[in-house]
């Protein structure tokens, strides 16, 4: 491929130093710049959700204790230590808001889009460098927007994330639905623009701008995965646009697009004609798409990291492309699984539960493939590669709740219990965090050129882990006791009285989880500035993100831009030396291809190379006979 | 690997002791003036005041900031005094309290005075009348608890820290790794995989006997859809075990054990690609093939022979229901019409709507006879969704929406299943069927609830005949005879 761009960056480089305070750090251009103001963002919007989450815990496990802490934070929306019911399901509509568009879609995409599409496809920057630092400003522009209405007088928006009308479009259905409802579709607008801006920009670049040799095919899987969410974006989020747009119509003109025969406030309302399910289909459009916008870069960083961390090649790298294309693709014709209880066709239902039965079998393949990618394989156990084993564990656990909410039978009992909020949570929610520290843990010294502690790394995982599984794990069986979600208290329900316990417990486990993360925010920060200097390719890995020079500057490499000759993932080739082989290796020094050829079991196993000598299967298989003996050294 | 300045972390930990210590010290409850207010407060104001809410007089948490001090102690000796020099404040407040004055205490000194307000700034507030048993939350002492375990955790956290920064500076010294930190991570997967299933184990034997699934549905299609659960668990089941254990297991057994080992070069196999995509399709297609005849069966019946029509109507945050009276048919309904007695809105126009019959909070099921639960709502969407008969639909503004079913167990038979499956639980003696909302409607969503109740239709028909329809009520008053003589008719035949 030929780089249209590095000729006319090339020149950009020689003058980076020039570059005052504000257009270095403010407004920058330079991806790796934005990548870091999208991060720090993201990462402050998900100290302020998982701090919302903690507090409306703690009002649910103990309804009946008083926490002065709600008075001197919520002021007024609270009463003697107790969170008020609408200002319950506020903190719960912030939580879900934040989580799901700021953290998981910006931060998570913005944050590692930016930074490894240039890097790892061996560009000098983003096709238009203008219209990124657009993008994070919109961004930005947006989080303050969102967090400006929980300071208004009626509240910031508290119908649920998914905003739902007519609840959310009159706001005498509840105080929420004021000027707090305003500004989460002003802010929504924003953020939609953003992500645009973005999207755009990185499919651009990633098909015109690859370097020299690095085909499509030769592309890591992270790339693969920012692509296919970077059109999911933009097919989807303008839907998301026009929708919200009608709402505030609805809202602000008095039009009917979601209203009819609204009695209300002791009046009956004049709209008629609208349907307040249009909205979920509107919303669901986007809304279902924007899942796989959240776990595919996740899936993209895991992939990456594990094959990294094993020595291994990623298995089946062709079927883990087509099993992101698939989830891609497929995720456009799913939407209506989230509304089988709304009263819409049977017959359509039965469409919508057999495309999304269909989703569950790419996901199954790359769960397979990362397992095979770590049979056999020499795994380093770096707090990244922690990250992305425990990823696998959550893409499991909550995938396969989605194979009793996708039934559409099923989903009449669980449809918005908490088993819906189990499943989401670790499949999506869950999962795509740890894909995000798992990404922040691997990729830090290629952005701060400094390493995070290992050692807090690892108590942050375990911490995490358990957490996670205390957390969300509990929730299925609430769910199958019929819990609803969204409930502020339990106190007038005797039949759920059994469920006290688990709701602490549950919060406990918040609490443990979300120190956790204090912990990591803590290395974060330390290492940024007093970390150890980190060396240019710390995990040995093979992308060409590792071969810039440590020094950041605008242009990413002095000189010509590295050439590619080969896939990223040729790890513990039998014919090289060292266990890794980077892209920009030339073919004359280690052949493209290994001669053993790809791959079929038997041949593999005829020409297996010397240089593993514990790798045989009496190894494999006496583990339990010599566990006494490790231990022992240990 | 951390490097810290000892100099930095001991000064950092001293700083934080003396925070600690300092506020401490500043716990104005332990302080002589706060504990006289107390008394003070307790023995002459408590009668007409208290801290957080307004009694005969207003709360008076916060009156330090609303008025000056001065004027506190001018009111509190003689406030009729301070009302004869026209003082704003004071005649606004006797007119806010309908000219019922406030006892004077000339006999208090100001130091006494601003005990008292000392107090009742920093007073903890009472809590408020706990739903449940458990009365022990909210102390004062419970606040410090939390800070003190806060400040346990930061000097854990830093003494974390600092072993670790000692661990590193041995490392860095010896030249090579005091703990085998890649061993211990990965003896740590099959650790928690022994854990984990304990307490998956656990949580399984201690819950699932709680869950609806434990007693069975209480309607024809919930067996159906029962039946369906069971075998999705135990596929999911199976694979979430196996792939838990791999996932687990294979970081412990292929850990790097040292340099000079190299992974297997494995990049591909088509064959067992092909077998592992096969295979969960065709589970799943299984699956599909089998959820889709359910779901059909469910949603897609003609009406049943027999079946009655009732209507839900929902509005924030109450539930009611109309039944159709002796003809059998729910008259039409135009939200237009909503007001008074008539709030479920029914259109009086159409005469089938006359001897409609409503009622608030109980929905009262025939055994044994499908039904067809019609939905509708007022303001906002709303979900009645009933757990225990695996029924579920949304009731939305301008969308008339509907699920058929049929009632199989009644109340009294469901309950005695319950006292079976929790002999020691006396609350299911009076357990009731309940149905919720379970989609959020507003601020009492929480609270929006009506029990349903499933009973034969001879007690059904007797529940029935107490019930008179809101337009003869309205419309027609009639004599006790004839009265009786139209609800008995409204017993469905």
């Amino acid at each position: 491929m030929s780089n249209v761009a590095s000729d006319n960056m090339h020149h950009d480089d020689h003058g980076h130093h020039k570059q005052s305070f504000i257009s270095k750090y403010v407004f920058s251009m330079d991806h790796k710049m934005i990548s870091k103001q999208f991060l720090i963002t993201g990462l402050i919007m998900g100290l302020i959700g998982m701090t919302m989450s903690v507090l409306f815990r703690l009002q649910l496990a103990w309804p009946d204790k008083s926490f002065p802490i709600f008075d001197t934070l919520f002021g007024k929306w609270s009463t003697d230590g107790h969170i008020n019911p609408d200002f319950y399901m506020a903190l719960v509509t912030m939580h879900g808001t934040i989580m799901v568009f700021f953290v998981l879609t910006a931060g998570l995409s913005g944050t590692f889009s930016n930074l490894l599409i240039p890097y790892q496809i061996g560009c000098r920057d983003m096709a238009s460098p203008f219209l990124n630092m657009l993008s994070y400003w919109f961004f930005f522009l947006s989080s303050c927007i969102l967090m400006s209405s929980l300071f208004v007088q009626t509240g910031p928006a508290s119908g649920g994330w998914t905003v739902y009308p007519p609840l959310s479009a009159l706001p005498k259905a509840m105080p929420g639905s004021g000027m707090g409802m305003t500004l989460w579709l002003i802010a929504m607008i924003f953020f939609i623009g953003s992500s645009l801006l973005a999207g755009i920009n990185y499919v651009v670049t990633i098909l015109n701008m690859r370097t020299h040799g690095l085909t499509m095919t030769r592309l890591p899987l992270t790339i693969w995965a920012f692509f296919f969410t970077a059109v999911l974006g933009i097919l989807s989020f303008p839907v998301l646009l026009s929708g919200s747009l009608l709402l505030v119509f609805d809202r602000s003109f008095g039009t009917s697009f979601y209203l009819s025969e609204i009695f209300i406030d002791g009046h009956p309302l004049t709209n008629a004609g609208g349907s307040p399910i249009l909205w979920q289909h509107l919303f669901w459009f986007l809304g279902h798409p924007e899942v796989y916008i959240i776990i595919l870069p996740a899936l993209g960083i895991t992939s990456e990291v594990v094959a990294t961390n094993s020595r291994k090649p990623i298995f089946g790298y062709k079927a883990m492309v087509a099993s992101i294309m698939g989830i891609a693709g497929l995720s456009f014709f799913v939407w209506g699984h989230h509304m089988f209880v709304t009263g819409m066709n049977p017959l359509v239902g039965s469409v919508f539960m057999f495309i999304t039965f269909l989703v569950a079998i790419p996901s199954a393949v790359k769960t397979f493939n990362y397992l095979a990618t770590m049979w056999r394989g020499n795994i380093k156990f770096t707090p990244a590669m922690l990250f992305g084993i425990g990823l696998v564990s959550l893409f499991v656990t909550g995938g396969l709740t989605g194979i009793f909410l996708g039934n559409a039978a099923l989903d009449i009992p669980l449809h918005d219990s908490y088993f819906v909020v189990a499943h989401f949570h670790i499949v999506m929610g869950s999962s795509a965090i740890f894909g995000l520290l798992c990404g922040i843990y691997h990729w830090f010294p290629r952005m701060f050129g400094r390493m995070m502690n290992a050692q807090l790394g690892y108590i942050h995982f375990w911490m995490s882990l358990i957490g996670v599984y205390m957390v969300f794990f509990p929730m299925h069986f609430m769910g199958l006791g019929g819990v609803p979600r969204r409930y502020y208290a339990f106190t007038a329900w005797d039949q759920f009285a059994i469920w006290n316990d688990m709701n602490q417990f549950i919060t406990i486990g918040a609490i443990v989880g979300s120190t956790a993360q204090l912990i990591f925010l803590y290395n974060f920060v330390y290492s940024i500035f007093f970390g150890p200097k980190s060396v240019q390719n710390p995990w040995s890995s093979n992308t060409l993100e590792w071969t810039a020079p440590q020094e950041q500057i605008h242009g990413n490499w002095v000189g010509e831009v590295p050439k590619v000759y080969r896939w990223p993932y040729d790890y513990s080739r039998p014919d090289a030396d060292a266990d890794f082989v980077p892209q920009n290796v030339p073919d004359d020094v280690v052949p493209v291809e290994w001669a053993g050829g790809h791959h079929s079991l038997g041949s593999s196993k005829a020409e297996k190379p010397k240089a593993e000598p514990q790798q045989d299967a009496i190894v494999h298989f006496s583990w339990f006979r010599k566990l006494g003996v490790r231990l022992g050294i240990l | 690997m951390l490097h810290f300045n000892m100099k930095k972390v001991f000064a950092l930990l001293s700083v934080i002791l003396v925070l600690g210590i300092g506020s401490f010290a500043a716990d104005l409850t332990k302080d002589p003036g706060y504990l006289n207010g107390e008394k003070l407060f307790k023995s002459n104001c408590t009668t007409c005041h208290a801290i957080d809410k307004k009694v005969l007089g207003p709360a008076l948490k916060g009156v330090t900031s609303r008025r000056k001090e001065a004027w506190i102690l001018k009111w509190v000796k003689d406030n009729a005094a301070l009302r004869a020099t026209n003082d704003a404040e004071a005649v606004a407040i006797f007119n806010e309290y309908k000219g019922v004055p406030m006892t004077a205490f000339g006999n208090l000194t100001d130091t006494e005075i601003k005990n008292i307000l000392v107090y009742i700034e920093n007073a903890p507030l009472a809590a408020p009348k706990p739903v449940a048993a458990d009365t022990t939350g909210d102390t004062p002492q419970d606040t410090t608890s939390i800070w003190i375990f806060v400040l346990l955790g930061v000097f854990m956290f830093i003494l974390l820290t600092l072993a670790i920064s000692i661990e590193n500076k041995v490392s860095k010294l010896l030249g090579k790794e005091v703990i085998n930190w890649n061993k211990i991570n990965a003896l740590m997967f099959p650790i928690m995989l022994v854990v984990g299933s304990y307490y998956v184990y656990a949580q399984f034997a201690k819950y699932s006997s709680y869950t609806y699934f434990a007693v069975g549905s209480g309607s024809a299609h919930g067996k159906v859809i029962d039946q369906m659960f069971f075998v999705t668990l135990a596929i999911t089941g199976f694979v979430f075990i196996l792939c838990q254990i791999l996932a687990f297991i294979f970081p412990y057994l292929y850990r790097h054990r040292g340099e000079g080992t190299k992974a297997f070069y494995y990049p591909d196999n088509n064959q067992i690609e092909f077998w592992w995509t096969i295979i969960p399709s065709i589970v799943l297609v299984s699956l599909l093939v089998y959820g889709l005849k359910t779901w059909n069966g469910i949603t897609m019946q003609d009406k049943p022979k027999g079946a009655y029509e009732i209507e839900i109507f929902a509005r924030q945050f109450d539930w009611t229901v109309r039944y159709p009276g002796p003809d059998g048919i729910l008259g039409k309904h135009d939200y237009k019409k909503i007001g008074g007695a008539n709030f479920v809105g029914m259109d009086y126009n159409d005469v089938a709507s006359h001897d409609d019959i409503v009622n608030v909070g109980e929905l009262h099921l025939v055994v044994n006879e499908p039904v067809v639960m019609n939905l509708r709502a007022q303001d906002v969407i709303h979900s009645a969704f009933i757990p225990n008969l695996r029924v579920q639909m949304n009731a939305v503004p301008g969308i008339p929406t509907s699920q058929t079913f049929i009632p199989t167990v009644t109340t009294k038979e469901m309950r005695k299943r319950l006292l079976a499956e929790h002999p020691q639980d006396s609350f299911y003696a009076n357990w009731d069927y309940m149905l919720l909302c379970n989609k959020i409607c507003g601020a009492q969503h929480y609270m929006m609830k009506m029990v349903v109740i499933i009973e034969t239709k001879a007690d059904y028909n007797i529940w029935l005949r107490g019930l008179k329809s809101p337009y003869q009520t309205a419309n027609a008053p009639v004599v006790a005879e004839q009265d009786t003589a139209t609800t008995k008719k409204t017993a469905i035949n």
